[in-house]
């Protein structure tokens, strides 16, 4: 679980900060005539600690890429990532003067709501994925192993089924093998399955399916080839969990594409935007 | 499901060797980021390159400004004022300063800068705050007038329907009262005197309220004795006509207003003709002129006032010398002087007694007539500082904003002492937040909607008195 007891001082500390710097705002908004604005020190105010944050909270990739520096434990920087980040939300707004400004502000703050709803996003992806994988799949692999893994799989099931059958070709002559029922169920349903991708409309994706292919196969191989047949519904249900983990994977860590990215765009306009703020 | 599977048998289907196993994610997320970070910059480039800034625009620029906004150093022409700003804390370090705005503004007025420096209100930035989402930069917050005009009590062009401040010792003191003073006059005590008031200092006799009851057409009983007089109802647009904006009302002339009512005419000889509404003495001359030509052309008009006068041959005409013609004129002078410029015997110290003093107040002359006329000083206009169009408010009737009491259906003021001049409340009734009339005629409520900040008296002035 991301977030857990640990959290709750960096959670009150993110409350504290975010009601004293609310008051800090109403009173300087209702004693300006025009309502707040970024331009003025207080505004300016807000906006540095707003930005401060933010480059805080992308430090966080840095600090990854630096494991062995003593700057803090990974645990420490990620709960600071979020809660600061967190933080940076109202900073911003108060310094924007809850308006959306220019074109480089609106393109700026569009950019920053999707790297803080990417964040959230990938908060609560962090939060219970985890645990729904655990649950789901019993036989968890790493994600990047997954292609090698299931070559592994696709090359046990090869060699259980040349085992029974002889070789995964049919049989040159035509008298038919009392085999080739199984050897013909392999080689068109379960070895594509067992690929590192799978057809999406592959029917042993479906456990419901799967059980009723093999039920009735059991009904059509030989006796001599049903313990293969069971073994090879065992492989079928490892692929399926990986299949699964492997979905819930991407879930989990492709909202990185949006979030790391989007960063970046944020910290080129967050430095244009402050550059031509202060010179103009 | 349980996890069947041995330690071994999962370590024999894995690649020990990681850096083999391609990481599609990492290296996705890798070319992703770096086109985020170049995109955002190719575009500012390009726009940087252009020469066009206005992507850096926190927020539209006055409509006025638009042909420079995508020049920022057109208006911003000293760099890292913001900068400047933050490290002073100070908001009234602006980024654009006056003479940045008189590079093109060069002749705007600033009448309120004497108020506005004592204020706390140097610069045309405090006022007029660009990108602000504002078309005009007149349509800044009512908060900054409020500054200084804290509370409508004080509010000085409707001082005059107050009493005078008791905190007041000397009012001519007050920048703010000094035009109100060339136009109306404060009368009583400053202290508990219930009384007091200000006054109208047009020097005048004039009754509103006469003028607005049915009359009868005293012009066409002149013209006409024999003609039965006929009932008249004037109306204030009789006199009170909009000038050519329709905006405010021209200047009541007398020619024009009031010469068809109240013709110069008096009793007696030459009494055919009209006097012209000028200056005592112009009339004395006029007066002399046509009692000349008179005697010249009816020369037996001198028998008429000298009948007991021989003749010293018979039978031949009266040749009068000029001697005797100018003895004859001044004579007859000085009794219609009597009719026109003074008070005739017994008729009390009414001033409505002669053509003049009916309606002008006279002061003590050193020579001539014996009066002199007051000018009467009709004010062009009143709050000076303000903006009003007529037109705009043609929908109501003229008393309900010019009355002595409120809610009168006609106009009751006896005397060009009453200031006729509406009260902030009747403003806002419509205008502000205590409306009290229907929904349909609520007005906007801007300070700038009626008050003007850069106004020229002298010009506004100028443009009165040429209408």
């Amino acid at each position: 679980m991301l977030i857990d007891k640990s959290h709750r001082l960096w959670m009150i500390v993110t409350i504290v900060a975010f009601a004293l710097s609310s008051c800090l705002y109403v009173g300087y908004a209702k004693s300006s005539p025009t309502g707040a604005s970024g331009g003025s020190w207080q505004g300016m105010g807000f906006g540095i600690a707003g930005s401060a944050l933010m480059v805080f909270a992308g430090l966080l990739a840095g600090r990854k890429k630096v494991p062995r520096l003593s700057i803090g434990t990974a645990r420490f920087w990620l709960k600071a990532h979020i809660w600061l980040g967190l933080l940076s939300v109202p900073l911003i707004l108060f310094h924007a003067g809850f308006r959306w400004g220019g074109p480089l502000e609106q393109v700026l703050l569009l950019v920053f709501a999707m790297v803080i709803a990417s964040g959230i996003g990938g908060v609560v992806f962090q939060q219970y994925l985890p645990r729904v994988m655990k649950d789901a799949t019993s036989r968890e692999a790493m994600f990047e192993q997954l292609p090698h893994v299931c070559a592994a799989l696709r090359q046990t099931a090869d060699e259980q089924v040349v085992a029974i059958c002889g070789s995964l070709f049919p049989p040159s002559d035509d008298s038919p093998s009392e085999q080739e029922h199984l050897r013909e169920f392999y080689v068109e349903s379960v070895r594509p399955f067992l690929a590192a991708r799978i057809d999406r409309r592959a029917p042993l994706l479906n456990v419901s399916r799967a059980e009723a292919v093999f039920s009735q196969m059991q009904h059509t191989v030989p006796a001599s080839s049903r313990a293969t047949l069971k073994r090879l519904a065992s492989i079928c249900d490892e692929r399926r969990e990986l299949a699964r983990q492997a979905r819930l994977h991407k879930w989990l860590h492709y909202w990185l594409i949006v979030h790391v990215p989007l960063s970046m765009s944020l910290l080129v306009l967050a430095i244009t935007h402050v550059i031509a703020s202060v010179y103009y | 499901m349980p996890d069947s599977r041995t330690n071994s048998s999962v370590a024999e289907r894995l690649e020990l060797q990681l850096e083999r196993v391609p990481n599609h994610l990492h290296r996705c997320r890798r070319w992703v980021t770096f086109a985020c970070g170049i995109v955002p910059l190719l575009f500012i480039a390009v726009f940087t390159f252009k020469g066009d800034h206005t992507i850096y625009l926190s927020r539209p620029v006055a409509t006025g400004h638009e042909p420079a906004q995508a020049d920022c150093k057109s208006c911003h022409r000293t760099p890292w004022q913001p900068l400047v700003r933050l490290a002073r804390i100070d908001n009234d370090v602006r980024s654009v300063h006056d003479q940045d705005c008189q590079q093109c503004h060069r002749h705007s007025k600033h009448d309120h800068n004497p108020f506005a420096i004592a204020k706390g209100v140097p610069d045309c930035a405090v006022c007029h705050q660009e990108h602000r989402g504002f078309q005009r930069l007149t349509e800044h917050a009512d908060d900054f007038c409020v500054k200084c005009h804290a509370s409508f009590e004080q509010h000085p062009e409707f001082a005059v329907h107050r009493a005078w401040p008791p905190d007041q010792q000397s009012p001519s003191d007050e920048m703010m009262f000094r035009e109100l003073l060339e136009i109306a006059e404060f009368r009583g005590s400053t202290s508990g005197d219930q009384d007091a008031r200000w006054i109208d200092k047009t020097a005048l006799h004039f009754n509103h309220k006469d003028h607005l009851q049915p009359l009868n057409a005293v012009w066409d009983k002149q013209a006409d004795t024999s003609a039965s007089p006929t009932t008249v109802q004037l109306e204030c647009s009789n006199c009170h006509q909009p000038d050519a904006t329709g905006s405010y009302m021209r200047p009541i002339v007398f020619e024009q207003h009031c010469q068809q009512c109240h013709p110069l005419k008096f009793s007696g000889k030459l009494s055919d003709q009209p006097l012209p509404h000028e200056t005592p003495n112009i009339v004395r001359g006029v007066l002399r002129d046509r009692l000349m030509a008179h005697v010249r052309e009816h020369p037996e008009a001198m028998l008429d006032s000298s009948a007991e006068t021989p003749s010293r041959l018979p039978n031949k005409p009266l040749q009068p010398t000029p001697k005797d013609q100018w003895t004859w004129v001044e004579e007859e002078l000085r009794l219609i002087e009597t009719a026109v410029f003074q008070t005739a015997p017994g008729a009390g110290t009414s001033p409505k007694n002669n053509a003049c003093q009916k309606c002008h107040m006279t002061s003590a002359a050193e020579s001539g007539s014996g009066f002199q006329i007051i000018s009467p000083n009709i004010p062009t206009r009143w709050l000076a500082h303000s903006r009003f169009d007529h037109g705009r408010h043609r929908d109501l009737a003229c008393v309900e904003c010019h009355h002595v009491e409120r809610g009168a259906k006609s106009l009751q003021s006896v005397s060009v002492q009453d200031i006729l001049i509406p009260k902030l409340e009747v403003c806002q009734n419509c205008h502000g937040a205590a409306r009290t009339l229907p929904t349909e005629r609520y007005g906007r409520k801007n300070c700038v909607e009626c008050h003007q900040y850069h106004h020229d008296h002298e010009s506004i002035n100028a443009d009165a008195q040429s209408q």
